[in-house]
């Protein structure tokens, strides 16, 4: 493509996410000024369940505060790119999924199951305070023998529950019951 | 002295049952509530880590440990914190912790990090909600002797606003701000099922 100009690196062009480092937190969408520019849906319908985070480029000002707030900090940046014309406006919507993490207990939803991931990476040593965060890697390591009856298990707390991926408040129920 | 809200922890219900109100100018979702109890989960409930994985989680640097004044509260909370199995740990003061987690909610995004982190439950993301609100006890806007639209609002009888003194039975976890510490154990009013 021919350019006008040379693009000069800082060049806040069209956003671009980062699919091996965003984990769907969420956080762009927040913080995105722009309606309909950024938004986020839950589909507890699909199969599996999934987060969709969906990007606009016909609504985005290119303000960069996705970029600023990124959980992970390189999720999703700006990039060079300064002459995204389409022929066809659904062309500038971009849509990506992650899968959702529910609670093992009560079926709440947690989280996408990246972001636990994630934070067991980035808590290091931290993370074996958290059982949940401990799973849900495990799992991510050995997706094939994952059939370990992990549904939601009813009301009452019981101490197998020590080994399941928890939502806040089931961990505090947990925590103060047992 | 002065008017303090008044919060009857063991009454306390969710808000879709209670239907507390705020009117806190700055936000439209009605949250203030929310707020207040996440500075009261903080000042009760959180284990005060040494490491704290919250803190260590927020990709922001919006939580931190800040000393609290309240360095008693501690004390009471040995006190009153007995379960079906009598007092629940007896720990020695030296050992606590008095710094309380600070949430600067300019800075947070809403990621969530921080919920998922924390072992122990103490903080979920309705109340870490994106944009945050905060309670800041209608001060300003209230007419002599009008309480605040939370007080008046709130149907489960929780909620009361009044010029006391805490004493005994209660503890001024904030400015302002005087929590009923329930008899039967502190940590029983904020179980899902109590
Ligand atoms: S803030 Fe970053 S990690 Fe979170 S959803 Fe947005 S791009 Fe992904
Ligand atoms: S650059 Fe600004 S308007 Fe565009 S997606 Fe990011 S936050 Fe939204
Ligand atoms: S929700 Fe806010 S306080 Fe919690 S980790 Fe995310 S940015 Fe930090
Ligand atoms: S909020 Fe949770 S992780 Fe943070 S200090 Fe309190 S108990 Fe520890």
């Amino acid at each position: 493509m021919r350019l006008p100009s040379e693009v000069p690196e800082k060049y806040r062009g069209k956003p671009e996410f980062d699919l091996e480092t965003c984990v769907g937190c969420g956080a762009c969408v927040n913080v995105c000024p722009t309606p309909g520019c950024l938004s986020m849906e839950d589909d507890f319908e699909a199969t599996p369940p999934v987060r969709r985070i969906t990007h606009r480029y016909d609504a985005c000002i290119s303000c960069g505060n996705c970029e600023a707030n990124c959980t992970t900090e390189t999720g999703i940046s700006l990039s060079n790119e300064l002459d995204p014309a389409v022929l066809n406006r659904e062309d500038t919507i971009e849509t990506h999924e992650y899968e959702l993490q529910f609670c093992e207990k009560c079926g709440e939803l947690i989280g996408t199951k990246k972001h636990l991931i994630w934070l067991y990476e980035k808590l290091g040593a931290l993370a074996y305070t958290n059982p949940s965060l401990l799973i849900a890697k495990s799992n991510e390591l050995h997706k094939e023998s994952q059939e370990v009856g992990q549904q939601p298990s009813g009301r009452d707390v019981q101490t197998s529950d020590f080994m399941r991926i928890l939502c806040p408040k089931c961990k505090y129920e947990l925590n103060i019951r047992l | 002295m002065g008017m303090k809200l008044i919060i009857d922890l063991a009454k306390c219900k969710p808000q879709e049952e209670s239907g507390v109100q705020c009117s806190y100018k700055h936000h439209p979702l009605n949250k203030g509530f929310d707020s207040l109890m996440e500075l009261i989960r903080f000042a009760l409930i959180c284990r005060r880590c040494e490491v704290a994985p919250c803190v260590n989680a927020c990709p922001q640097g919006a939580l931190e440990k800040v000393p609290s004044e309240k360095g008693g509260l501690m004390d009471k909370m040995l006190l009153v914190s007995t379960g079906p199995r009598g007092v629940l740990g007896k720990v020695p003061k030296d050992n606590f912790h008095t710094d309380i987690i600070k949430r600067a909610n300019m800075l947070c995004t809403g990621c969530g990090s921080c919920a998922i982190a924390c072992p122990f439950g103490t903080i979920y993301t309705d109340l870490i909600q994106f944009p945050s609100s905060e309670c800041d006890l209608c001060k300003g806007r209230l007419e002599p002797g009008e309480k605040p639209l939370c007080v008046t609002s709130c149907e489960d009888g929780s909620l009361d606003y009044q010029d006391v003194h805490a004493d005994d039975g209660t503890e001024e976890v904030l400015e302002d701000i005087v929590v009923k510490l329930p008899g039967s154990g502190l940590w029983e009013p904020f179980l899902k099922n109590k």
